[in-house]
């Protein structure tokens, strides 16, 4: 305010003083810099109105004369020159000493709720801030009610302004305070007709990545990884590409939902069978799970197998950990690799008899061949069973080893 | 599972001991336990009827094959899910044969499993006359005093125990003392020295409402004697509203349904359960029943109807429901109604 009407300095702006607020402060201190310069220069009196009354009412005290200029540099200048002079902005400036104070400094506008033609004095301005006729009668420049408020009011929007926009959102939390990883994007935008509203994203990956170009050099862009799924076994991952974190993310997030795959799930909960899958450089070993079990797994898997709906599975990344390298290797198992009980039935030709603990190990049909013709010859059975035995698992069975994360609780991330 | 055939083992001992017992009650008695004669009362009874053959005990091996045939074996209610801390499944790849086997396999196990609590009568009470009277040992203890042979060679029932009484006479130990002082020194897995609060009958009621009367039963096997008098009242209790609630689904392949059926047969209230049979497609079962009463009342009028006209089948049901039912109109109508359907479903399946 005080730089689009600087011509209000004077007396009564000095007792004012006191009750401004701190966006009026930080313009005041500007100007005080400069507060020798006007004291030697030639000082114009009064506004005569203003004289007027001084003169009259306190004649025989000794006048106090401010002294005021009407031409500086601060109303020669627009605010963001001004501003510039007084805050360190842009790659040279910072480098600089200026601005190096323990507080820092931000610009902030002034302008915030003033409109053009509304002032302090309260003119009606036909053609600026009211119409220039109305019912064929044309309206001439004269004095409205001054609101006494005005000020305050303004000060008080533009720091409601501030404060909204220095609050910030509240981000939900993923694996870790730091990183995106884990948090959740809602539901991929609708395609057409087509939404996607049972589905939702999280993020695995947000990274950056650079790339040496001719006339740019060193040109850093980011990488984000995500996966979708809508807990029924529909679910699928993509990486996006992009200038910043936000478009990377929407970019992975869309293009998940055009890579879908279908998981098929063990009474809604759990794998079919046990699962050794190997990608690149990094094996992932999976194990079926009873009911209650819990996700005991690498937290990529976790995510992913709550997407994807599955709710008991002991996984194990050996290998490579890399994000991207765990999500397709943990996919490529679940879609190539695993078979339904069903699918053993056809290919065997026999039934699928599944024996439970808990059932007393009575036996239960699963699975039958679909055709209804079961071959006569047996599986063959070796003595020594032909199954590559993995270490850990040996020890678990024999009670010789134990997870440390056996029978931890974890809680979803739901936010 | 390990706690149930602990009480199946116990049952069996403790049946085997009181068929011991009751031959061998002069030598019983003399080794300490003397039982009021409540075994050769029974015999006296049987004796002053001889025109009549005696109904047979619940152990007679036609009474018992009728009871296991009524039970039936579900193996999907035999072996329920229980809850418990287990590997995950394994699976084989089985032809029908091998397939049938292990059902066999499976469904022989489930019959041992359904082996029967045994319906005893109650047991007589101790003799309470002082073996000694010592008034001089009168205020030495501000408790009685238990003594117990702990040899491990002996059977329970015959084992000795006494008790000091705080005015010097010593006498044999009750049978509820008994049970709690051979639960101290033999423990029982599952058992608990006092029985719990469980067995009250408001709070039996709340579990038979919530419809778990086989927990409640199984409970009840553990921690009593199977002829202690509490054990025949919570039964009984537990039967009764079974009987009330029409609920025979619950017991059906359990190993309480045998006892349930004895239990109804001898009160004479068997005709729901045979409208319930039949309701349900298990006409052999209902013929069954009406043979096991007929076997327990011989001097009933179907019993001699159904001897006399050599009736088969649904026919002695029929005959049942004419002579002896209370309810003879809806046991009437029920075979009515399952032979309408079975003629329909014949009809059915030559259409």
């Amino acid at each position: 305010m005080l730089v689009r009407s600087p011509f209000c300095i004077g007396i009564g702006h000095a007792e004012r003083k006191p009750k401004m607020a701190a966006p009026m402060r930080v313009a005041a201190r500007a100007i005080s810099l400069y507060k020798d310069v006007t004291i030697v220069r030639s000082v114009s009196v009064l506004p005569s109105v203003s004289g007027k009354v001084l003169m009259t009412s306190q004649l025989n005290q000794p006048i106090n004369i401010q002294p005021c200029r009407h031409v500086s540099f601060i109303n020669k200048l627009t605010a963001d020159q001004l501003w510039k002079g007084v805050l360190a902005e842009g790659s040279g400036a910072m480098r600089g000493a200026r601005g190096k104070r323990t507080k820092k400094r931000t610009k902030r506008d002034l302008n915030i709720g003033q409109i053009i033609g509304e002032g302090r004095d309260a003119y009606v301005w036909p053609g600026l801030n009211a119409p220039v006729m109305t019912a064929g009668v044309i309206h001439r420049i004269q004095k409205k009610d001054n609101d006494p408020e005005r000020e305050q009011k303004l000060i008080e929007e533009r720091d409601a302004w501030y404060k909204m926009k220095s609050k910030r959102l509240k981000r939900q939390r993923g694996w870790t305070g730091g990183t995106l990883g884990g948090t959740s994007l809602g539901s991929p935008d609708p395609i057409g007709n087509r939404k996607f509203e049972d589905f939702e994203a999280r993020v695995l990956e947000v990274r950056n990545v650079f790339n040496m170009t001719a006339n740019m050099g060193r040109k850093r862009s980011v990488r984000a990884l995500v996966v979708v799924g809508n807990r029924k076994g529909a679910a699928g991952f993509a990486v996006g590409k992009a200038q910043d974190a936000r478009t990377a993310l929407k970019k992975a997030k869309n293009k998940a939902v055009n890579v879908l795959y279908y998981i098929e799930r063990y009474n809604h909960h759990t794998i079919y069978h046990d699962i050794d899958v190997t990608f690149q450089n990094t094996r992932i070993k999976m194990r079926k799970q009873n009911r209650g079990y819990g996700l005991q797994c690498h937290r990529i898997l976790q995510t992913c197998g709550r997407l994807i709906g599955l709710e008991d599975l002991y996984a194990r990344v050996h290998g490579s950990k890399n994000p991207l390298g765990i999500v397709h290797c943990f996919f490529k198992g679940l879609t190539k690799e695993q078979e339904t009980h069903q699918q053993l039935a056809d290919r065997k030709g026999l039934h699928v008899v599944e024996f439970r603990q808990e059932c007393a190990m009575r036996p239960i049909v699963v699975a039958s061949p679909s055709d209804g013709r079961v071959r006569e010859e047996p599986e063959p059975e070796d003595d020594i069973p032909d199954i590559k035995l993995d270490v850990k698992d040996v020890k678990k069975k024999e009670g010789l080893y134990k997870s440390p994360w056996e029978g931890i609780y974890r809680k979803e991330y739901r936010f | 599972m390990a706690a149930s055939r602990a009480i199946l083992s116990g049952c069996r001992r403790c049946l085997r001991s009181w068929r011991d017992c009751r031959r061998l009650s002069p030598s019983l008695s003399s080794s300490g336990v003397r039982l009021c004669a409540s075994a050769s009362g029974e015999t006296g009874s049987d004796t002053s009827k001889p025109t009549l053959p005696s109904p047979p005990d619940f152990f007679h091996p036609a009474v018992q094959s009728i009871l296991v045939q009524i039970t039936g074996v579900d193996i999907e209610t035999v072996f329920h899910q229980v809850r418990a801390k287990v590997d995950p499944p394994t699976y084989r790849l089985m032809t029908e044969e091998q397939l049938k086997k292990a059902y066999d396999e499976t469904v022989q196990r489930a019959s041992k499993k359904l082996q029967m609590p045994p319906v005893l009568p109650e047991r007589a009470p101790i003799d309470p006359t002082p073996i000694a009277e010592n008034p001089e040992l009168e205020g030495l203890e501000t408790s009685n005093l238990v003594f117990t042979d702990i040899s491990q060679n002996i059977p329970d029932r015959e084992r000795f125990i006494v008790v000091r009484e705080l005015d010097g006479v010593l006498r044999r130990a009750t049978w509820e003392e008994r049970d709690r002082l051979l639960q101290v020194y033999f423990p029982k897995e599952g058992r608990r020295i006092r029985p719990p609060p469980l067995f009250q009958e408001d709070h039996m009621n709340i579990v038979l409402e919530a419809d778990r009367h086989v927990d409640l039963l199984d409970l009840c096997c553990i921690q009593f004697e199977p002829d202690s008098q509490d054990f025949i009242r919570i039964h009984r209790h537990v039967y009764e509203d079974v009987y009330h609630g029409k609920k025979y689904g619950l017991l059906r392949s359990t190993r309480h349904f045998g006892g349930l059926a004895w239990y109804l047969t001898q009160n004479s209230k068997v005709d729901d359960l045979l409208v319930d049979m039949l309701q349900v497609d298990l006409a052999d079962d209902a013929v069954q029943l009406v043979r096991l009463y007929c076997m327990l009342h011989p001097d009933s009028q179907s019993a001699t109807q159904i001897a006399q006209g050599n009736l088969q089948g649904l026919d002695t049901v029929k005959a049942f429901a004419k002579y002896d039912a209370v309810k003879g109109g809806v046991v009437e109508l029920a075979v009515q109604a399952y032979q309408a359907a079975q003629t329909g479903t014949e009809q059915a399946d030559t259409s």
